[in-house]
């Protein structure tokens, strides 16, 4: 059936529909990474997100047990090229189309994904809608349509629940965990409770962890006006680890505003150099807020940069033992080279308790 | 048997932590003279100053410094003094490969003090092997190895023995 991706400039894509037809408003997010489209599709990361699938082959291998990062996916619409409906792959389990009808998500494909991809980066993100018409009153519904500002608040957990484990305690500040993050936590034998974003610093002292990890997510830094005072509260007492949309709350925290760009975000394969050891890392990035300008006058030591632009992708704290990363080391789809970042922290945490004494 | 208690990599990131530490406890690299005991600490106390050079784009002091003539185990030598250098005012960071006793540090100590009044003293260890028979303890601590005191500790550097690693025999 023929549908249309229409963005709110007014620009007009067709394709036809995969998975479920109905019509449905997102934010648009383009997805570069040559692997891993299962991932993306259950990434909390994209809570609420269109997601622009540029490899122009999805779906040859299926959908697997061992790959999915949430139980339940939570992106509004996928848009791809070529969708296959034969798979090919001795883990897959189902295919695409029937894995997207299941979770009642609505697909288009046969899209000139190279040409919205292009269109994005110049015109930077915009919302778009499914639509079965290109009529003028489909227009105005996507201009009408205010998208909540807090994904966070819909994906993060309402009551707290452990994963427990032998090791040191670790509470995960749930702004959007993925299963990766738990696995690797869990690889380690850590003792895991996982808190609501809003949680009060109050229930954190009385859990008494050994360390905190405050996990990525989906939307803007600037939403999280709670968890940025609760990171002020907790940061002098515990070791933290930020990734992702966690790196710039806790820069936020710090006095240093993020920006939120939908463009040039979710990559694969992105050169990261730890400037002290000049150590490169290929890591996946999937968070769309960054940090631009210098850190300068404020507590946050830069260390790690973008390989190709310079930007700041890790920092420490001056004071606190607080190390934040703008990159996914636990990311399933690879590359796993900053896998490392947890052993760092796993070592920060003994070091900090050795001084305790 | 000798067994491998750290690699090559396990060693990098060991130092590279160390590094970021010394820094925040710092706030900074300024005022700092890193003085590595001779063979071994004064190889990691350049690997360590490297870094911060790499990360502050700034030269950062270090020195290395002799303890023979200061240990308790033997009479004084009659060899001159090889240390020259000024800690007046300065934070020194005291690096050695392997903590154990303590004896080597008190030497070290007695050796920076006789060349001036530093501000304070710190100590990095890359290895802590406990039995400590003096009150000293690290600042920072690479890796706590728990050892019985028949074990042997060896730090390995790429300069002296061909490889980078630690290993227990």
């Amino acid at each position: 059936m023929k549908r249309y991706l229409i963005l709110e400039d007014g620009t007009t894509f067709s394709g036809e529909a995969v998975g479920i037809s109905t019509n449905i408003t997102g934010e648009l997010v383009v997805f570069r990474s040559f692997l891993g489209y299962q991932q993306a599709l259950t990434s909390h990361t994209l809570t609420g997100n269109i997601v622009v699938l540029t490899n122009p082959e999805i779906g040859n291998v299926g959908i697997n047990r061992d790959d999915f990062e949430a139980i339940n996916p939570t992106i509004r619409g996928v848009v791809m090229a070529e969708a296959n409906s034969v798979t090919s792959h001795f883990q897959s389990q189902q295919s695409l189309d029937s894995y997207l009808k299941a979770q009642h998500i609505s697909g288009l494909k046969n899209v000139d994904v190279r040409g919205l991809s292009r269109h994005l980066a110049k015109y930077g993100p915009m919302k778009a809608s499914f639509m079965d018409t290109t009529d003028a009153h489909a227009h105005e519904q996507i201009k009408a349509l205010v998208i909540t500002n807090n994904q966070v608040n819909l994906i993060s957990t309402k009551q707290p629940y452990s994963s427990p484990n032998i090791g040191p305690n670790i509470v995960v500040l749930d702004l959007g965990v993925q299963n990766s993050l738990l696995r690797e936590l869990s690889r380690r034998k850590a003792n895991v409770t996982v808190l609501p974003y809003d949680v009060d610093a109050q229930v954190i002292k009385a859990l008494d962890p050994d360390g905190i990890v405050i996990s990525d997510g989906p939307g803007k830094s600037s939403a999280l006006v709670r968890t940025t005072h609760l990171i002020q509260a907790i940061q002098p007492d515990y070791p933290i680890l930020a990734l992702g949309l966690g790196f710039s709350v806790a820069a936020q925290a710090n006095g240093v505003t993020p920006v939120y760009d939908g463009d040039r975000a979710l990559l694969s394969n992105l050169g990261v150099i730890e400037k002290l050891s000049n150590h490169t890392d290929f890591v996946t990035r999937m968070s769309l807020n960054r940090l631009t300008q210098h850190l300068t006058d404020s507590d946050l030591l830069p260390t790690h940069f973008n390989a190709d632009t310079g930007e700041i992708l890790g920092y420490r704290h001056y004071r606190y033992p607080l190390m934040a990363f703008n990159f996914s080391p636990d990311s399933v789809l690879g590359p796993w080279d900053s896998n490392h970042v947890f052993d760092d922290f796993f070592d920060l945490i003994e070091s900090e308790l050795a001084k305790r004494g | 048997m000798s067994k491998v208690i750290m690699d090559e990599i396990a060693m990098k990131r060991a130092l590279t932590r160390i590094t970021y530490e010394i820094i925040e406890n710092n706030q900074g690299v300024d005022n700092l003279l890193i003085c590595g005991i001779k063979t071994r600490g004064a190889i990691l106390g350049q690997r360590i100053a490297q870094r911060m050079q790499q990360l502050e784009q700034v030269d950062v002091d270090v020195t290395e410094l002799d303890i023979s003539n200061y240990r308790d185990d033997r009479e004084s030598t009659d060899n001159e003094n090889m240390n020259s250098f000024n800690p007046s005012g300065k934070t020194v960071i005291l690096v050695d490969d392997v903590l154990y006793t303590g004896r080597t540090i008190r030497a070290a100590m007695d050796a920076i003090i006789s060349q001036g009044r530093p501000q304070k003293i710190k100590l990095a260890v890359l290895i802590d092997r406990g039995h400590r028979e003096l009150p000293i303890r690290p600042d920072f601590i690479g890796k706590n190895i728990p050892t019985a005191k028949t074990e042997r500790i060896r730090v390995l550097v790429s300069e002296i023995d061909g490889q980078d690693g630690v290993q227990l025999n």
